[in-house]
């Protein structure tokens, strides 16, 4: 056996054997085994695009959430700002009623001081001109009659000073 | 290692194809030189005698085959051990490879183009185990492999571009036709050198390193001088190293230049 020159049968055997690895081979591994790195590999994208909209859609949920906070937030202010207006509207308004009220209540109190003085006043001058009556009569006892004393004691009265009042 | 009283080295003779196998232990006489006759047959007058290099090509194959389904037995999709070391070769050669060099249509190829580069590999690595003989630095072997790739490369281009369409190919269209008579028994040189280079190639690559690591052990026997085994010793393991490499590189190149044919063969205009 020369080292260059080929040998026939030794080719045919190589072939035979080539084939028959290549057979036993492709139907025992590499076929599923190709196989099985298409499916991993097919997987593994899967698994990284829904990684990714995952992440998405929690980034659009956050923004969402931040927003609604923001909103919420300014809300919650204007509610308290609106609910401090309206006290402050209520309580002007309280303040306002009260002043009327009070106002009121001098101005009655005032009206009935003053019914009150003219009734007194009414009161005072049938008392005087009882009184000066009384007093007259006592004085003028037998000459004057009761009649013509109280003729005389009213003209008197309505010449006092004030006495319309 | 054969040598004889003389200190001679028949360096060669361990590089060729025997009818025997070398096994140690076998007999009292050659304690780690004995010989197992190997089967001497014809068939339809073609010596198809089961040589040594043929029995390490049997024993390549089989360990290639147990490797593989023993490490692929287990389908899950996470790979361990032996499997992740094989899956990230195979994938190394599919994705940064068979499909950029031929694209998506390098699928189909996968198995073919996997089984020749395992194949070579085993053989390569067979033959670094003391005993043993390098399948692949037989010029037989090499040529049928050559031989497989060229069929392939034929084959692809006629299921591509159809029988006719095929042989048209080879020379590139558009040329007048005096430049034809020129041009068509080049592109049939070219068509031929490239199975051959691959062939002398692959021989060359897995004997040379052979030879040289013999032939670095064969100067302690040949100059009869312990004194030279320790360089002798030093450069034949480095030689070793190197050979280890260099199986996974012819190997490798193999199967790249096959894929690159095939892909020429069945995409003549790129």
């Amino acid at each position: 056996m020369d080292l260059l020159s080929p040998h026939p049968g030794l080719i045919l055997w190589t072939i035979i054997t080539f084939v028959v690895v290549l057979v036993v081979l492709k139907a025992k591994v590499w076929g599923p085994l190709l196989a099985a790195l298409d499916e991993r590999e097919r997987s593994i994208r899967d698994a990284l695009e829904s990684a990714d909209r995952a992440r998405a859609e929690a980034l659009a949920q956050q923004a969402d959430h931040e927003k609604r906070l923001v909103e919420a937030e300014s809300q919650a202010r204007q509610i308290v700002s609106d609910a401090r207006a309206a006290a402050e509207k209520v309580g002007q308004q309280v303040m306002a009623a009260a002043k009327e009220e009070a106002e009121r209540t001098a101005q009655r109190g005032r009206e009935s001081i003053q019914a009150e003085k003219r009734a007194a006043l009414v009161e005072l001058r049938r008392e005087v001109a009882d009184m000066a009556i009384g007093a007259a009569g006592a004085i003028l006892n037998a000459e004057l009659d009761a009649e013509r004393n109280r003729k005389l004691a009213d003209d008197f009265i309505a010449d006092l000073p004030g006495a319309r009042n | 290692m054969a040598a004889d009283a003389d200190g001679q080295v028949d360096v060669v003779g361990h590089i060729l194809d025997h009818h025997s196998l070398e096994v140690p232990f076998i007999n009292a006489q050659h304690v780690f030189d004995g010989h197992i006759e190997l089967p001497q047959f014809e068939v339809f007058g073609i010596d198809m005698s089961i040589t040594r290099h043929v029995v390490m090509m049997w024993v390549a194959s089989a360990l290639l085959i147990v490797t593989m389904i023993s490490a692929f037995r287990r389908p899950g999709p996470v790979p361990t051990g032996l499997r992740n070391f094989l899956e990230t070769i195979i994938v190394f050669l599919r994705d940064e490879v068979i499909i950029p060099i031929m694209g998506e249509s390098g699928r189909t190829y996968m198995p073919f183009l996997l089984t020749t580069f395992f194949f070579i590999l085993y053989c390569n690595m067979l033959g670094l185990i003391p005993y043993t003989a390098t399948a692949t630095g037989n010029i037989s072997v090499t040529a049928a492999l050559a031989l497989i790739s060229f069929a392939v490369t034929q084959g692809a281009g006629i299921a591509n571009n159809g029988f006719f369409g095929h042989w048209k190919n080879l020379v590139p269209s558009g040329l007048p036709a005096p430049l034809l008579i020129i041009m068509i028994p080049i592109e049939i040189i070219g068509m031929l050198a490239k199975p051959f280079a691959l062939c002398i190639r692959l021989f060359a690559n897995m004997i040379a390193g052979h030879i040289a690591i013999l032939v670095f052990l064969g100067l302690i026997i040949m100059l009869k001088s312990y004194f030279v085994a320790p360089a002798s010793v030093v450069l034949a393991a480095a030689l070793y190293l190197l050979e280890i490499f260099i199986g996974f590189v012819q190997a490798f190149i193999f199967t790249v230049l096959t894929a690159l044919f095939v892909s020429m063969a069945a995409h003549p205009d790129h």
